[in-house]
């Protein structure tokens, strides 16, 4: 909310600078977010009277005005603004004179005629956008006072930022308040408010069909207003600094009552309306059209105000078009009302609308103020524009109003909660100032009653705020928490990090990307997977919760293409979504390798990367999550990866995971060049590490063989290897050491076993190919001889035949 | 015997002049070898006068010991030259630039999150997680904000249904803990939120640290204590902090915590005391029990560390923007 300073001052005026007062609104929770000032310097402007108007001889939106500027002769002033009127003051901007953006304004012929200075619009002055016109000053104002002084501009306009519950700080009245009760002043209203006598007894009945939405309602009708009278400068200044614009007299005035007061309120033109007012819930396609034109078809838990006829205003939102007050109406209805904050709650953002009586009742007004405001309003209708009132209709339905609540304070609970001592007087006389009133309390409690513009404070915990916020945080002395102390095992996010860890150090970069994706992209790559889509999304790209990391990551990908980049490795981590039963949110990590293994470098041992290096990378995650674990990849056919070139990676029988190439085809429609290696590992499903057992070593010489042997290219080598392993314990070495000593079977003797060489081609067979096995040997309590070594090679051999149809490579 | 020392100047001369191991091994065998002439002069020894044996013996002998000292001491030299000769052939340029694997680096919010929690985890909070497609009731109800309620406006909320939402901030984690924990509980929740929001200082998605610190006796005090110090850490000593009085619908007394920058006081989070009826929504006794709640914007604080001025950075995963936080760029 934006207000003026000068107008706070008149309320309240402690002797603070501009500096310290900001500081002491944002201290209160008032968040001043920015203080500027009012106008810009117009210390060359001053007040020219215009004397006479002539139409300029030789252009028709020309005039020729004789402005006095001061006490000398009067001097032309060629203007193209319309409406200029003889006897009304302009400020006046002289030769030499400089406005806010411009050159110093110098004598200028206008199509023969010589023109003096200038007369200025607000735009010109720098003080709002409207360009048209001209400022107009009040009449009384003497040609040649400075306008600075005339128009009061040593002001500044504080911007304050209000949390939802301060309702009530909504108003000068309501911020002059605050600041009264922290500098221990009295609050001194600038008017006395009192009841205006009514001058005729028309009156419009008033009947509240919905008491929970509106308990109070006074209206009036004002006979006999002039409405072409201009609103004074006074309240325009303080509507402009305050950001509204000015209207017409009327609006102005209920504008201002509202900002002075924290009333919102509403005219209506009373010739446009017809019998009593009701305030009641729409009817069913109970249709409307707002003052902004627009026609809009409510639902029935709008709150309306309507006449005999139907709705003419959707309460404490807009007003209607048809019933609105405009240069023809002579008599207008008043409206100041009390409007439940939940019946308009939401309702303007419904329609997409925000006004500023909305945004006040949906946070809650003062509901004995509405009487006030209306003499007030009334006050100042008569003084402007003169009229002749009628009498209050105040129709009230007390059980339906909002109770004034008593809240009970323990004298502890300041400091059980603060963690600070002060006093329960002290916290007393805070709560008073504030405009609580101490109530009867029993023996182990004070009681406040709450006063009404307050409808932040239910409990005791809100008392304790407001004493903390007048007392000051910054007054409340820190202290170290005392703790329960307890250990804790290595977490879910430890691992998380070591697995990060694991892949920074393999050159990738982690990437976090949106979690809602493109579904053109997503459903081209997971057609299957049910996602789930966003009611409001803001853009097509965002539209689908991922199901996989994958898309987020290709995105990465084209991008940094885009910018030139040829080598991309990304993991991230985080959850995917998906609808099946329910909505499943499983974590996950997830890589992208494009581009050579390594950077480009002046000695590069490195390739384009592979299936085989994208393997490497998950079995590092793996060992980063669970230390050493079997798992088996299996050729693996998606809609998302090369089938020939895809795995699922599976730990005893579940899927944990999948890696491969992304399909060509896919490829190929995101316009990437080269192969595009993704995988993901489903952090949930990966088991947690085992404890780890030590192994004897062997103080025994190795023995190395390697056997090359060719089956056929459809088999595949994970099998091969599993069949060697599945030999031990029990390869058949007849030592009779063992035997004596009754380990035979059980110990292992095949120490290592490698994959040295596969071959296709010559000289091996079409449908072949050779596998060359690097196999070690090793006795743990003896040395291997030849013949053991030999006897377990053959049995390795005979095995494989039998299996695989193997061949020996000689 | 003058030839004999003729003799060993030749051979002397013939080791110095060998110019590698090769040649000198020939020299070698010329005079030492069993055919060589330093051999056969020691043959014909024997056939001298018996008298005359000894002394010719020793003088041949002395210089088969010279010779070969002389041949040890050149064969130690060509071994050092050619070592030398062999190291200078080798020489590399150590200046050229270290090759193979280079590391990547994480994303800075995961190193601004990580930091984040090392500091929380010191004094002793366990971190957990929570569903970022969440509920109504978890996300608002539960945390004492109603339908209409007008703190709804300040969250622009995705929704995916009816009642299911992408959650608004890392609060709905507090509310799933204190139902399935009973105090003493200190814990911080780190994850990912979403409003419909987009400009510069705003993206739909980014990322928040909850904390929580539920126990008896837990004060106002305490939360300052807690907060002033994680702000001293994590932007450094001396750093300036003031709580300022706010808002939540969750919290009572509420507070942000500014600290002052270069250009005046830049918000870094909220917190409060938790409202009493948040604590009996998840059935802890508020009488008994007091709490503490704090929530963070983790590329706010990013932002600040680092000097980044566009949150949209972040999510664009621009190689050139993330290997800037590498430690070994």
């Amino acid at each position: 909310m934006k207000f003026s300073e000068q107008w706070l001052r008149e309320w309240v005026n402690p002797a603070l600078s501009s500096e310290t007062l900001a500081d002491q609104l944002t201290m209160l929770g008032m968040e001043v977010e920015d203080v500027v000032a009012a106008a810009p310097d117009l210390g060359d402007v001053v007040v020219g009277r215009v004397e006479a108007v002539a139409k300029h001889p030789h252009a028709d939106k020309l005039s020729v005005c004789t402005v006095s500027k001061d006490a000398g002769a009067p001097v032309t002033v060629v203007t193209g603004a319309p409406g200029v009127r003889p006897g009304h003051c302009y400020p006046y901007a002289g030769i030499g004179a400089v406005l806010p953006g411009s050159e110093p304004i110098k004598e200028m012929e206008i199509r023969g005629i010589t023109s003096t200075g200038m007369l200025c619009s607000a735009a010109e002055l720098g003080l709002s956008d409207d360009t048209d016109e001209l400022f107009l000053l009040d009449s009384d104002a003497g040609p040649g006072a400075a306008l600075a002084a005339t128009m009061r501009l040593d002001d500044q306009v504080f911007d304050i930022g209000l949390t939802p519950n301060r309702g009530d700080c909504l108003s000068i009245n309501g911020i002059a308040r605050e600041v009264a009760v922290v500098n221990r002043m009295r609050l001194e209203p600038p008017a006395a408010i009192s009841p205006v006598p009514a001058g005729h007894d028309y009156t419009r009945d008033v009947n509240l069909a919905a008491p929970d939405g509106c308990p109070r309602y006074v209206g009036r009708i004002i006979n006999n207003i002039d409405m072409s009278r201009p609103s004074p400068l006074w309240l325009r200044e303080k509507l402009r600094r305050c950001g509204l614009r000015s209207l017409n007299v009327v609006v102005d005035i209920t504008n201002y009552v509202m900002l002075e007061l924290g009333q919102p309120m509403h005219a209506f033109d009373n010739d446009k309306l017809n019998g009593a007012i009701c305030v009641r819930y729409a009817a069913a396609e109970e249709e409307i059209t707002l003052l902004d034109g627009e026609a809009r078809v409510m639902p029935e838990t709008t709150l309306v105000i309507a006449d005999a006829d139907g709705a003419v205003a959707m309460a404490g939102v807009m007003g209607g078009m048809d019933s609105a007050i405009g240069d023809g109406t002579r008599h207008v209805f008043l409206e100041s009302a009390f409007f439940a904050p939940l019946a308009v709650a939401g309702r303007a953002r419904q329609f997409n609308l925000h006004s500023d009586a909305s945004h006040r009742f949906e946070r809650g007004v003062d509901f004995m103020l509405q009487r006030r405001a209306m003499e007030r309003a009334t006050r100042l209708i008569l003084d402007i524009c003169g009229g002749d009132p009628g009498p209050v209709t105040e129709a009230v339905a007390e059980q339906a109003l909002p109770q004034r609540q008593t809240v009970g304070l323990r004298p502890g609970a300041v400091t059980e909660l603060l963690g600070e001592a002060i006093d329960l007087q002290e916290c007393t006389a805070i709560l008073t100032r504030l405009g609580l009133e101490e109530a009867a309390g029993d023996t182990d409690s004070s009681r406040f009653t709450v006063p009404a513009h307050r409808f932040d404070i239910t409990l005791e915990a809100d008392l304790v705020e407001e004493v903390a916020r007048i007392y000051g945080y910054r007054n409340i002395t820190s202290a170290p928490p005392p703790a329960h102390m307890n250990m804790r095992r290595t977490g879910v996010r430890e691992r998380l990090d070591l697995v990060r860890g694991a892949l920074v150090q393999r050159g990738y970069q982690e990437a976090i990307s949106y979690s809602f994706v493109s579904h053109t992209l997503q459903s081209r790559l997971f057609p299957d997977t049910g996602s789930i889509a966003l009611v409001n999304a803001i853009s097509s790209d965002m539209e689908r919760m991922r199901v996989s990391l994958w898309p987020g990551l290709l995105t990465a990908l084209r991008y940094n293409l885009n910018r030139q980049q040829e080598r991309v490795r990304l993991f991230e981590t985080g959850k995917v979504f998906s609808r099946n039963d329910g909505i499943r949110q499983a974590p996950v990590i997830g890589g992208l390798s494009y581009g050579k293994v390594a950077p480009e470098q002046w000695d590069n041992p490195y390739g384009a990367g592979n299936f085989y290096d994208i393997k490497s990378d998950v079995e590092a995650v793996l060992a980063a999550c669970c230390g050493p674990v079997s798992v088996d990849y299996q050729p693996l056919s998606v809609t998302a990866l090369h089938q020939g070139k895809a795995a699922e990676i599976m730990y005893r029988g579940l899927r944990i995971g999948l890696a491969g190439a992304l399909h060509p085809a896919i490829q190929s429609w995101l316009e990437i060049e080269q192969e595009v290696y993704l995988f993901e590992l489903f952090l949930e499903q990966i088991p947690d590490s085992k404890g780890l057992n030590y192994q004897e070593i062997s103080r025994f010489p190795l023995v190395k063989r390697d056997l090359s042997v060719i089956i056929g290219d459809d088999v595949p080598v994970a099998r091969l290897l599993q069949n060697i392993i599945n030999l031990e314990p029990g390869f058949e070495t007849h030592l009779s050491r063992e035997e004596e000593s009754g380990r035979a079977g059980e110990e292992n003797y095949l120490a290592n076993l490698e994959v040295l060489d596969v071959y296709q081609g010559e000289p091996v067979a079409a449908g072949k190919k050779s596998v060359t096995l690097g196999l070690t040997f090793q006795g743990i309590w003896d040395t291997l001889v030849n013949q053991q070594v030999e006897s377990m090679v053959t049995q390795i051999l005979d095995s494989l035949r039998k299996e695989f149809d193997a061949q020996l490579r000689e | 015997m003058s030839d004999l020392r003729d003799f060993l100047e030749w051979a002397l001369k013939d080791v110095a002049e060998s110019g590698d191991e090769r040649s000198l091994d020939d020299v070698r065998i010329r005079y030492l070898g069993k055919g060589g002439k330093l051999t056969e002069r020691l043959k014909q020894v024997g056939s001298l006068p018996r008298e005359e044996r000894p002394a010719a013996g020793q003088a041949v002998n002395q210089v088969k010991q010279q010779v070969q000292e002389a041949v040890e001491r050149r064969k130690a030299e060509l071994q050092q030259q050619g070592l030398t000769a062999r190291l200078a052939g080798e020489k590399i340029d150590v200046t050229l630039p270290a090759r193979g694997l280079s590391a990547g680096g994480l994303h800075p919010v995961t190193l601004t999150l990580q930091e984040i929690e090392r500091l929380f985890v010191e004094i002793g909070f366990a971190v957990v997680d929570g569903p970022e497609i969440e509920d109504d009731y978890h996300n608002f109800a539960a945390l004492n904000i109603p339908e209409h309620h007008p703190a709804r406006a300040m969250h622009d909320t995705f929704y995916c249904d009816a009642d299911l939402l992408l959650r608004t901030h890392t609060s709905n984690v507090q509310i799933r803990y204190m139902n399935d924990t009973e105090p003493p509980l200190r814990v911080i929740a780190p994850g990912r939120v979403y409003r419909c929001d987009s400009d510069m200082t705003h993206t739909p998605m980014f990322h928040q640290v909850e904390g929580i610190m539920v126990d008896e006796g837990i004060t106002f005090a305490h939360l300052k204590w807690v907060l002033e110090e994680f702000a001293e850490h994590i932007f450094g000593a001396g750093v300036n902090t003031r709580f300022r009085p706010s808002y939540f619908p969750f919290t009572e007394p509420s507070a942000e915590v500014d600290i002052l920058g270069d250009n005046g006081w830049l918000e870094i989070l909220g917190c409060g005391m938790v409202h009493p009826t948040v604590l009996e929504n998840v059935g802890i006794d508020s009488r008994k029990y007091t709490g503490f709640a704090f929530g963070m914007g983790v590329e706010r604080i990013a932002m600040l560390r680092y000097g980044i001025t566009d949150i949209r950075m972040f999510f664009d995963n621009d190689l050139r923007f993330l290997r800037q936080f590498n430690q070994n760029r």
